[in-house]
């Protein structure tokens, strides 16, 4: 199979997924549970994508030691929590973890 | 409130989450050219799938896994994309076919984080969808830009950065604003415990299955709650 016809079923495969769910063609029933279960998606789908990103260093290794990372990720938390604010989050947060980094590489 | 103002605002919350993915878009560009792919393949692979994660899979794997497997992997990469298309479907659903269309297309993981908040919020306003238009075309644009500086220039931007940390950080600001209830606490502890342990034992499936985790505890705790 020629690469542009991968790179063509691939583009076609992405977008049919997200296509199946938003055209219609499943129906659920809007219940009560239906809905508390459909408003924790962005939680439950975003959260393993966070930690998978803050546990695992370089070579997808599990690291909690020297990870500076989770300590960047816990002041981000601090940060959301109190401040609510996408940007401050993010520059609190990157700031931490260079901060961090550069400790860790003195001691 | 216009259709401007919400496709405006639309573009200003999805700006901060472009400075993480633009590296990301570099890292990308750098490793299509790296893998083999021609400039024209690298660039337009960016238009055609339109979906960091698995555009970077595809420029790792093509030369070592059969078609067959490289689709599974798109498949599977791609599926918690199905949850995102639900998630926001409980708002569009008036929408004519056209729109349905081209959001399918603009569904990605940032802009659906961004825009499925303001939802959430703004949904009985008429236009409010103009929103994920903004947030998607924003993130269209900086993924485009990105790739090529990154297939052209990619390899002067200093790793020791690590800027492509700033994805993770922009879904935690995104996602503690949500945590209201104890379920969904414990649905985002349980979903990002799993998650570690599905993908340290190599599971493709990995974020989805953990999603399900996620809810699956969630909701058992909501019950139990709703009982007590």
């Amino acid at each position: 199979m020629s690469t542009w016809v991968l790179i063509i079923l691939c583009g076609l495969i992405t977008f049919l997924i997200r296509f199946a769910a938003l055209s219609g063609i499943f129906k659920f029933n809007a219940s009560a549970n239906y809905i508390k279960l459909i408003q924790v998606i962005p939680i439950v789908v975003l959260t393993p994508i966070i930690f998978q990103a803050v546990f695992f260093i370089s070579n997808n290794e599990f690291s909690i030691v020297d990870n500076s990372k989770i300590y960047a990720a816990f002041i981000a938390i601090i940060t959301a929590i109190f401040l609510k604010n996408v940007i401050y989050t993010i520059i609190i947060g990157m700031s931490s973890f260079w901060i961090i980094n550069e400790i860790i590489l003195i001691f | 409130m216009t259709k401007w103002k919400h496709f405006k605002k639309g573009i200003v919350q999805e700006l901060p989450i472009q400075i993480g993915v633009f590296p990301f878009g570099i890292i990308y560009g750098v490793m299509a050219i790296e893998s083999g792919l021609t400039v024209i393949q690298s660039f337009l692979m960016s238009s055609i799938i339109f979906a960091g994660a698995s555009q970077i899979a595809f420029a790792k794997l093509y030369l070592f896994i059969s078609p067959t497997s490289l689709l599974t992997s798109i498949t599977a990469i791609n599926l918690r994309h199905f949850l995102y298309g639900v998630s926001v479907n409980q708002y569009l659903n008036e929408l004519s076919l056209k729109w349905r269309i081209i959001f399918s297309y603009l569904l990605t993981d940032e802009a659906y984080a961004v825009s499925i908040k303001y939802f959430q919020n703004n949904s009985k306003s008429k236009y409010f969808h103009y929103h994920l238009l903004g947030s998607g075309l924003t993130l269209f644009f900086t993924w485009q830009v990105s790739t090529l500086i990154g297939i052209f220039f990619g390899k002067a931007i200093p790793h020791y950065l690590n800027l492509e940390f700033i994805i993770p950080l922009s879904f935690i600001a995104i996602i503690i604003p949500m945590l209201k209830k104890k379920y969904e606490l414990l649905a985002c502890l349980s979903s990002g415990i799993s998650g570690v342990i599905f993908y340290k034992l190599n599971i493709e499936l990995w974020i989805i299955f953990s999603a399900f985790f996620g809810m699956f505890f969630g909701y058992l705790f909501s019950i139990y709650e709703d009982k007590n």
